[in-house]
């Protein structure tokens, strides 16, 4: 599925500072609707910040964040969750002491009961669960808990997924039915933004590449143009 | 409905028609045993309700039944308000404080939350013991001078039968999943859409309101209250300890801990008067160190509990034997 021609996530000038550390600096990019874009940079370079202040997990200093024609920096967490703007986080946060039906529920908060039940046995489906719906998330393995995760954030309807390493520490299996479940979401209508460090994964799959570097948008382009990048080449690896 | 099922919903009125006939038959320390182990299971269910299902561990509830004994304890103890009356509106008082008190509070997190609710409790106590004008201060008030054992029997079963159903509807309800999962990773609720600060307050409240009450009841049944005796601390820590003890964040759990903790306190206090307390520093320990998560827990590893949520799996059930319900999914997905 080629990317639309109007971005649905829209960011200028953002800054954040912690300390005397700045995080993310001054920067600004685009989403384009129906695409899939690539968050990359080394670590500290202020990715997971900037998932932050989209999702309203922190407050920007400066700058402003557009979703859809709607400015949402500052807003509460579950208000931007709500219209359609969800997230994963790095460290799988499923809630250990719920079954995996309860944990999608949650995800539907806010929808009619019915439909999110059926909506919860379909994507249960879809991702091979269904026979460990009452099962405690506690104990399942590591990958079952990001598929749980993968799918209780399409519980509701997403315009846009922010997909924190959604690939690290899965075995080569488990990442190309987690990619597979993404691309046949994509081809359903939801836009996403992927951090994550599997470079060769990310430049197949993604469409466009924001690269980040101390907090500042180094370059942005397709894969290709990305990766003959001096700037990029650099900031990864060092000036020789 | 199965035949287990059945037998188990059936049992719940009868238990409630003994419980109602009990006063005919029972008299004395009797019928105090079992006034007291329904303020006991009473308080236990209120505390779980915020502190079990959200993880928010307050250390301070027995603000509410304190406020609860002294409002019941102006207005009947010395205007002569008739105890029917002053009960609810003890009820209704700590409602509207609790709802700017937990917005307050429940910005505080983790041992925060716990140390400064601590603090509101011994803030009231001093309100109480310093206001000489409304509360008496340390003198105290005399409620009543009659022994009100029956009248407040009932009115214990009452707030008891009220809260346990409150408790049943969170458990099985999208609200209590909403508050369970704050209290599994509250960060990730709000990002599935959980508006986290709206439903602490409202469990927050629904937590307050039931101690309010059964303060203004037991105030009606000791008789005389004063700071020292209703906003002692043991009120609190006995809350954790029989909801810990049942286990916390569950229906039964309350239940099973309040009347094990009134059996077990009550056979103390009346063999070992002088030793008793130490008794429930040594449960805690017990309960910490070998069956932190209740006894419900222990029967549900043994496999003699289910963990059910009645409704949803009525509601699977349907869904999956309605195929044409199947159409509401959402074409995106």
């Amino acid at each position: 599925m080629s990317e639309g021609s109007e971005p649905v996530l829209r960011t200028d000038g953002l800054l954040k500072r912690f300390g005397g550390v700045t995080a993310v600096d001054g920067c600004g990019f685009e989403v384009m609707r129906d695409s899939m874009t690539g968050l990359i940079g080394p670590n500290g370079s202020g990715k997971t910040t900037t998932f932050d202040l989209i999702t309203g997990f922190q407050r920007p200093d400066k700058g402003t964040i557009y979703f859809e024609d709607n400015r949402i920096d500052g807003d509460r967490p579950y208000r931007i969750a709500r219209n359609g703007l969800g997230r994963t986080f790095q460290i799988t946060r499923v809630f250990p002491q719920m079954t995996v039906l309860e944990n999608l529920l949650v995800g539907a908060t806010g929808t009619e009961l019915r439909s999110a039940a059926a909506r919860a046995l379909h994507l249960l489906d879809l991702v091979g669960l269904s026979d460990l719906r009452d099962e405690f998330c506690s104990r399942l393995s590591f990958g079952q808990q990001k598929l749980v995760e993968m799918a209780r954030i399409h519980m509701r309807p997403q315009k846009l997924v922010l997909l924190d390493e959604p690939f690290a520490g899965v075995n080569p299996t488990l990442t190309e039915k987690l990619v597979a479940y993404i691309e046949k979401l994509r081809g359903e209508g939801t836009t996403y933004l992927i951090i994550d460090h599997e470079m060769k994964l990310i430049m197949r799959i993604c469409d466009r590449i924001l690269v980040l570097d101390q907090g500042k948008l180094l370059t942005e382009g397709s894969p290709e143009e990305v990766q003959t990048n001096s700037q990029v080449l650099s900031s990864y690896f060092g000036d020789k | 409905m199965t035949m287990r099922s059945k037998l188990r919903l059936g049992a719940l009125p009868v238990i409630g028609v003994a419980a109602a006939l009990a006063p005919l038959f029972l008299a004395g320390y009797r019928l105090v045993f079992f006034l007291l182990m329904f303020l006991h299971v009473g308080l236990a269910y209120s505390w779980n309700l915020v502190s079990g299902f959200t993880g928010y561990i307050s250390f301070g509830h027995v603000a509410f039944f304190g406020i609860g004994a002294y409002v019941v304890g102006i207005l009947s103890g010395i205007h002569h308000w008739n105890w029917l009356i002053a009960v609810p509106l003890a009820g209704a008082l700590v409602l509207v404080i609790s709802l700017p008190l937990g917005w307050l509070m429940l910005r505080l997190k983790g041992p925060y939350f716990a140390i400064g609710m601590l603090a509101v409790a011994q803030a009231t106590a001093l309100v109480a013991s310093l206001w000489d004008g409304l509360t008496r201060g340390g003198l105290g008030i005399f409620v009543s001078s009659s022994y009100n054992v029956v009248g407040v029997y009932y009115g214990l079963l009452i707030v008891l039968a009220v809260v346990m159903g409150v408790t049943y509807w969170v458990d099985n309800s999208r609200f209590g999943l909403r508050l369970l999962s704050i209290r599994e990773d509250e960060s990730a609720a709000e990002a599935m859409g959980v508006d986290t600060t709206r439903d602490k307050i409202l469990a927050f409240a629904l937590s307050a309101l039931f101690p309010g009450l059964i303060g203004g009841l037991y105030a009606w049944y000791i008789g005389y209250i004063d700071p020292r005796s209703v906003f002692s601390l043991f009120f609190s820590v006995n809350m954790i300890l029989m909801t810990l003890l049942g286990g916390a964040g569950t229906f039964l759990g309350p239940l099973i801990g309040g009347i094990a903790f009134t059996f077990v306190v009550e056979s103390l206090w009346v063999r070992f008067p002088e030793y008793h307390l130490m008794s429930t520093g040594l449960a805690v320990i017990v309960i910490v160190m070998f069956i932190p998560n209740g006894i419900i827990d222990v029967l549900k590893k043994r496999g003699w509990l289910t963990h059910r949520r009645r409704i949803l799996t009525r509601l699977i059930r349907s869904v999956e034997t309605t195929p044409q319900k199947k159409a509401e999914v959402p074409e995106r997905v």
